[in-house]
């Protein structure tokens, strides 16, 4: 057989997923996007959620922030509006009723957990975003908005150590928040490295220090988080980078029983020191 | 209908829909021609790109060639976890090729093909995997696998030599 036909019938072969599983998959998708922080795009009947909090008299004042929140955006028309506003778009401050609303409404502190790690992804995504722009204020208010929501993390974090201490959460169940902490905080230092070379780059000397400052303190505070669990439980927080998102040209390997080895890589196409098939090694990219 | 960002919902509905078959059918073949564990491994990559979506960066990289570094990576992970088993795929090719519009000819070929292509070393397996039934370009094979353009092209040739090698034997 010649090539040419070998690659012809390689190309022909093109299995596909059943459309009930890309149905199915795509409602999962949803279901961990709204998990995550979409609110704003949410299919939840906002009516459903307002007659439940009118269940609760504690939920009142929870009430009228949704009830006006729900009206603003019903009167601009943008409750379902695709794309996440920014500090200092105007559609901003619903999605903060929005995020604060669902905060109140996470009630396992493990949740809460992780809540608050995903909305410090956000945080840090609009910081990005901002940064590529030339507002310094706003960039100011966003990076505040970031120290603000490292201490809501910071609390979230301190509250969930003392249930475990009072054996109201297991250690094996924060584990699982702690090595997504891990994962989560070495994701956001890249994002905030790059929002201060933008800073730098643009000239913005006063908001790349404020910036420093807040990231030093981030990360001092999220590793003693993680060292003190480490510490107290004897469990062990993963900060493997193949797990992370950072994996900066950090080679693995892979024994298979018919080969040598396949490396894996930065996911954004960075990969130092690998092995070729001769065995010399390649340069970096 | 590409996109190059993964910001919010639409977004990730957008990449879905763009490439869940390529993604699915790598994790078939690579996963031991299973459907059930090639789509539970496909759904699990989706979520696990929104998951890690901060660390796209499209200066560095298109969403596409990300997407299949958080795969392949993936895969190796559950190699090492024995979550899959590294083995020889035969009945398995047997029975995942069986395909109503092709001739049994066709089908017989097609799988002596595949179970050639299984004999290979990992890595040549995955470069013609990607090259000829993902269509992927040499280019976009070598950001994914982090070699040179001109590397990756030689490797490519010498793989497709072994593949007929085998088969020819």
């Amino acid at each position: 057989m010649e090539e040419k036909e070998i690659i012809e019938n390689l190309n022909r072969f093109k299995p596909s997923p059943s459309k009930k599983w890309q149905e199915d998959t795509l409602d999962k998708l949803n279901s961990t996007v709204t998990e995550s922080l979409d609110i704003r795009n949410s299919n939840t009947n906002l009516s459903n959620l307002l007659n439940s909090l009118m269940m609760k008299t504690k939920f009142k004042a929870i009430v009228t922030i949704a009830t006006i929140a729900t009206t603003l955006a019903i009167a601009t028309g943008a409750v379902y509006a695709s794309d996440p506003a920014k500090p200092g778009d105007f559609l901003y401050p619903v999605d903060k009723v929005a995020e604060q609303i669902r905060r109140t409404l996470t009630l396992d502190a493990l949740n809460r957990a992780e809540f608050e790690m995903d909305v410090m992804d956000e945080r840090v995504l609009e910081l990005r975003n901002l940064s590529e722009g030339s507002n310094a204020n706003q960039i100011s208010n966003s990076i505040s908005e970031v120290e603000a929501q490292k201490e809501r993390l910071r609390v979230m974090l301190e509250e969930m150590t003392q249930l475990r201490a009072r054996n109201k959460v297991q250690a094996e169940e924060q584990l699982q928040v702690m090595n997504k902490l891990a994962s989560k905080i070495q994701s956001q230092e890249q994002v905030m490295n790059q929002v201060q070379t933008n800073l730098d780059e643009s000239g913005d000397a006063s908001n790349s220090g404020e910036l420093d400052q807040v990231q030093n303190q981030y990360s001092e505070e999220m590793q003693n988080q993680i060292k003190n669990f480490e510490d107290n439980t004897g469990l062990k927080v993963n900060t493997n980078t193949q797990e992370s998102e950072q994996n900066q040209g950090e080679d693995t390997q892979i024994q298979n029983q018919n080969q040598n080895q396949v490396s894996t890589g930065d996911e954004n196409g960075g990969v130092q020191g690998v092995q070729n098939q001769n065995g010399s090694s390649g340069s970096n990219r | 209908m590409s996109i190059n960002k993964l910001e919010n919902r639409k977004d990730l509905e957008a990449l879905f829909k763009w490439l869940n078959e390529p993604i699915y059918r790598y994790v078939y073949i690579r996963c031991g021609y299973n459907r059930e564990l090639a789509e539970d491994i496909t759904q699990d990559i989706f979520i696990k790109a929104w998951q890690k979506r901060l660390s796209f960066n499209p200066k560095k990289s298109t969403l596409k060639n990300w997407l299949y570094t958080i795969t392949r990576n993936h895969i190796i992970d559950l190699y090492r976890k024995k979550k899959v088993d590294v083995k020889s795929f035969d009945e398995e090719i047997e029975s995942g090729i069986k395909d109503e519009s092709m001739s049994i000819d066709d089908e017989l070929l097609l799988t002596d093909i595949l179970k050639s292509l299984d004999k290979l070393k990992d890595r040549d397996k995955e470069l013609l995997i990607l090259r000829y039934i993902q269509d992927l370009d040499i280019e976009e094979i070598s950001k994914i696998v982090g070699k040179s353009y001109n590397t990756t092209k030689v490797m490519i040739h010498r793989a497709i030599k072994k593949l007929k090698y085998i088969i020819n034997k």
